[in-house]
């Protein structure tokens, strides 16, 4: 069978000699070479305090170098760019991918440089190469009795039902309470809200948001278990009220979801597949998860993964650990945990170093978290030293607690663009392609829909420990799980990047902590 | 003692050999029910086998399929660490002579759980701890059974037992179960149990105490009533739950996991090709017991006895519908024609003046005031009866 081939704007070069030439020296070199060349081919060149862009048919492109030297590689990397990214649509995406890959292709598969002899060859995606995730199991265990489907059955299902088989399988024992500061009752979007929400439960309220957390404190455990709180209001609005006391309703395990009114107003009536996430992030939260990605038993020979990262923001400098099941039923019990007396530095903004006292302290207190012998993985969100991974996985194991293999994730490193969606057939599909570059760096495109401008790059994969193990497709599969066990986003199923744990660390930055004694410990289900 | 099903009639008779002659007890369709699960779920075991499921539903399906049909698939278990795999693929395996290395290797991990708890005191190693507490459980009486072995052994028990949490009641009577099980020394089943598998609610100790009631029912006849009382309960409450859901096809691993667990422990309660009773057992107790589950039967029973009257050496009841009956028809006819008798009282040579006594009225609140006083037993007769068994 022919494995059809996709072209990439990434280029990966060997290193032959003995000495690894520094990153500078080798953008320098590199640009010195796209310079030379858009004089060539008539292109303009952009090239600012911080801007170094080739303007091809209109796209602007930029690149990046990164060197990997355990593999004593280097990665060359071209990716669109512009003035207000964050807004381009999924049509300006395309075009602009379109323009970075037809810039690639004039530039070459090869690019040589006056450096070590450096030669960047293209790399290409091939549909070998790819992770088919179509026979992964979903599980209903809401509904009566409970039942399982394949993935690709159940999304070809929600697509035709228009998400009726969501709506048909969730509980409807659920209390609703809203609250608002402006939308009162009959002032809208409150009653559009509470017409979609009655259909899946009790709606009360609306009360002031002011009275939100004295309510939350009188609330009993009875009512607890099966209430939201919903704050509904403008965005600039929430954004304040999110940051300030999220984590208040967070301590005291009080679900919460934050609406903005527009979104009520213009999607929430309008797109079936919206309110279908509201309702399976909200029930998530809620602890009663209607829809689950099983993790695929044949990969999954160890317990959990272990994500590390730092919390960090204007406010804040905490670290946080994560401990997230692979085992069936395990999902209710994950916890989130935030200490402040963890020191450590960020040398640069995707590195982090700890002194030997501080991993013992941080090991000890995972050992805390997770409190029993178990084989995980770590994940990490930021590149630790080597002696800093060596000396954890060394406590851990102390601990009873058996390290199989330290992963570091990243979806900013390298990105690149690939022609994988031009086939219309590769188009929401459940094949996630991925290229593994030298022992320990693969890159997983984990989007098989353009919608924002982040869903056009794949994730960076490298495998830091043990140092003389190789990323393999299992590893990749494995992480792969952890991004689409975000199903609750049912909507946004196809453009899901990020690894759930990532995600909520994510989160977790936006939100202020506060002052933490000792350690602050959060169901994992509420943040997400 | 056997069973003949009819399967189109949904019914199961039992054909009882006593010394003398045979009796064949239609016993109805609730106990039919039980063994269309078994044979349900074997059915659907061979496609579990074959299709795309989890390796212990599989080794579960191979298992009960192995029970019913005596006939065994080959199934490698790649994950030679989970030991719970390893112990349900040796189960049906044909040199089961591993079985005891694992059940070694098994109780060694559950003693390190313990210890985990013991010295972290966390509430996550806690919670693993009772989990593989409560299967180890299902596992000990699926290779006591299949083959003999042990895999909870008493002074294992004792150190467990030790650490549960005051919450843990179910547990607690559970493993005091297996271990009366086990021994056989004991004169009765203490009470505490008896009291817990009654009101029991932790469906992760289901299986084992729906076997754990019957196996002890059989041999401490003492405790047989509150036992038995209990096990039907359960198994009715279980076979409820899959009757519905049974022939559905794409039932979630979870629900399969169950499903082969109850229909293995059915098994082995006899379910599916004998009545595992003693041989003593009366006719009339497969009758009346099996037919209903003992709860309802009581019940039923019991407010039959209140609301009925029996005379004195005469067999006929009177039930308490027909006593309401009789009731509002007298008082119809003390309204539009009563009889009414002269009733002269004498007490100590005092003579009172004659009453015309309305006798159908008379006899109305006679009637009434015997309805109220049974009324006013009926709880307190009620509980006599649970605490007594429920048959004489």
């Amino acid at each position: 069978m022919n494995s059809e081939k996709y072209s990439t704007t990434l280029y990966v070069a060997s290193v032959l000699g003995k000495t690894i030439p520094s990153r500078f020296e080798v953008r320098k070199t590199l640009w010195e070479h796209f310079k030379q060349f858009a004089d060539e081919e008539g292109l303009s060149i952009i090239e600012e305090e911080w801007k170094q862009w080739i303007v091809y048919r209109g796209t602007q492109v930029s690149f990046s170098v990164m060197d990997a030297p355990v593999d004593k590689l280097y990665f060359l990397s071209f990716r669109p760019t512009g003035e207000n990214i964050g807004r381009w649509g999924k049509n300006q995406n395309n075009e602009a991918t379109l323009g970075t890959l037809g810039f690639c292709g004039l530039l070459g598969s090869e690019i040589a440089i006056p450096l070590n002899d450096l030669v960047f060859k293209r790399v290409g995606l091939s549909d070998q190469d790819s992770i088919d995730i179509s026979n992964w199991e979903i599980t209903c265990p809401l509904s009566r009795p409970a039942t399982k489907s394949s993935l690709g059955d159940f999304l070809r299902e929600t697509g035709q039902t228009r998400y009726e088989n969501i709506f048909l399988s969730v509980p409807k024992e659920n209390e609703f309470h809203i609250f608002t500061q402006t939308f009162f009752k009959g002032i809208e979007p409150f009653p559009q809200l509470r017409n979609i929400l009655s259909g899946f439960g009790l709606v009360k309220g609306p009360r002031s948001l002011t009275t939100a957390k004295e309510f939350g404190e009188k609330l009993a455990t009875r009512v607890k278990e099966k209430s939201i709180f919903i704050f509904l209001e403008e965005e600039r609005l929430l954004e304040n009220w999110y940051e300030n006391l999220k984590i208040f309703f967070d301590s005291s395990h009080i679900p919460t979801q934050y609406i903005d009114e527009k979104t009520v107003r213009n999607k929430l009536p309008r797109f079936a597949g919206v309110r279908a996430n509201l309702l399976l992030e909200m029930l998530t939260k809620m602890g009663k998860q209607p829809i689950i990605l099983q993790p695929p038993e044949e990969i999954f020979i160890n317990d959990g993964f272990l994500c590390l990262s730092d919390v960090v923001s204007a406010r804040q400098r905490l670290f946080g650990a994560l401990f997230t099941y692979s085992k069936q039923g395990l999902g209710p019990k994950e916890e989130v945990q935030i200490y402040d007396d963890i020191k450590f530095e960020t040398p640069t903004k995707y590195s982090l170093e700890m002194t030997n006292e501080n991993v013992d302290l941080l090991a000890r207190k995972i050992h805390k978290l997770i409190g029993r012998r178990l084989k995980i993985d770590i994940l990490l969100t930021k590149k630790w030293k080597e002696e800093n991974i060596e000396k954890l996985v060394e406590m851990l194991l102390e601990s009873k607690i058996e390290t199989e293999k330290v992963y570091y994730l990243s979806s900013r490193t390298s990105r690149f663009v690939d022609e994988y969606l031009q086939k219309s057939s590769n188009y929401r599909s459940c094949c996630y392609p991925y290229k593994i570059l030298g022992k320990r760096i693969a890159f997983l495109k984990t989007c098989t829909e353009t919608r924002i401008y982040p869903n056009l790059f794949s994730l960076y994969i490298e495998l830091m420990w043990p140092k003389n193990a190789q990323i393999t497709q299992g590893d990749l599969e494995k992480i792969l799980w952890l991004v689409k066990k975000r199903i609750y986003r049912i909507q946004e199923f196809h453009v899901l990047k990020n690894a759930e744990p990532v995600w909520i660390f994510r989160n977790l930055r936006k939100m202020y902590l506060g002052k933490i004694r000792e350690r602050l410990t959060i169901p994992l289900r509420l943040l997400i | 003692m056997a069973l003949q099903i009819d399967s189109n009639r949904k019914t199961i008779s039992v054909i009882y050999k006593t010394e003398k002659r045979v009796h064949i007890v239609s016993v109805g369709e609730g106990l039919a029910y039980p063994h269309e699960l078994i044979l349900s779920a074997s059915n659907r075991s061979l496609r579990v086998i074959k299709g795309q499921y989890r390796m212990r539903i599989k080794l579960l399906a191979n298992l009960l399929n192995f029970l019913v049909t005596e006939k065994r698939e080959k199934i490698k278990v790649e994950r030679k660490e989970d030991l719970v795999l390893l112990i349900l693929a040796s189960l049906t395996s044909r040199s089961p002579t591993s079985l005891d290395d694992h059940i070694s290797e098994y109780r060694k991990k559950l003693n390190e759980l313990m210890e985990d708890f013991q010295n972290t005191q966390s509430e996550t190693a806690y919670s693993s701890f009772i989990d593989s507490l409560k299967e180890s459980i299902f596992l000990h009486i699926l290779c006591r059974e299949i083959r003999g072995s042990t895999v909870l052994h008493k002074e294992d028990i004792s150190k467990f037992v030790d650490i549960l949490d005051y919450k843990e009641n179910n547990l607690r009577a559970v493993f005091s179960a297996i271990q009366i099980w086990s021994t056989q020394k004991y004169d009765d089943v203490p009470h505490s149990i008896v009291f817990e598998f009654t009101s029991f609610k932790d469906e992760a100790l289901r299986e084992s105490v729906i076997f754990l009631s019957y196996v002890l029912a059989v041999d401490y006849p003492k405790s047989k009533r509150e036992l038995l009382i209990s096990h039907y309960m359960l198994v009715r409450q279980i076979v409820n739950k899959f009757r519905e859901v049974v022939s559905q096809e794409n039932l979630a691993d979870q629900v399969l996991e169950n499903l082969f667990k109850v229909a293995i422990t059915l098994f082995f309660c006899g379910y599916l090709k004998t009545l595992r009773l003693p041989n003593d057992e009366k006719t009339r107790y497969i009758d009346e017991i099996l037919d209903l589950p003992s709860i309802e039967y009581s019940l039923k029973k019991t407010f039959d006895e209140i609301a009925s009257i029996s005379l004195p050496h005469i067999q006929f009841k009177v039930p308490l519908w027909v006593l309401l009956a009789i009731d509002s028809i007298l008082l119809v006819l003390h309204w539009f024609n009563e009889i009414y008798l002269p009733w002269e009282l004498s007490q100590w040579g005092i003579k009172f003046p004659t009453v015309n006594v309305p006798v159908f009225l008379f006899v109305a609140v006679l009637i009434s005031v015997f309805m109220l006083f049974r009324l006013y037993k009926l709880k307190g007769n009620i509980l006599k009866n649970f605490r007594r068994g429920t048959i004489e």
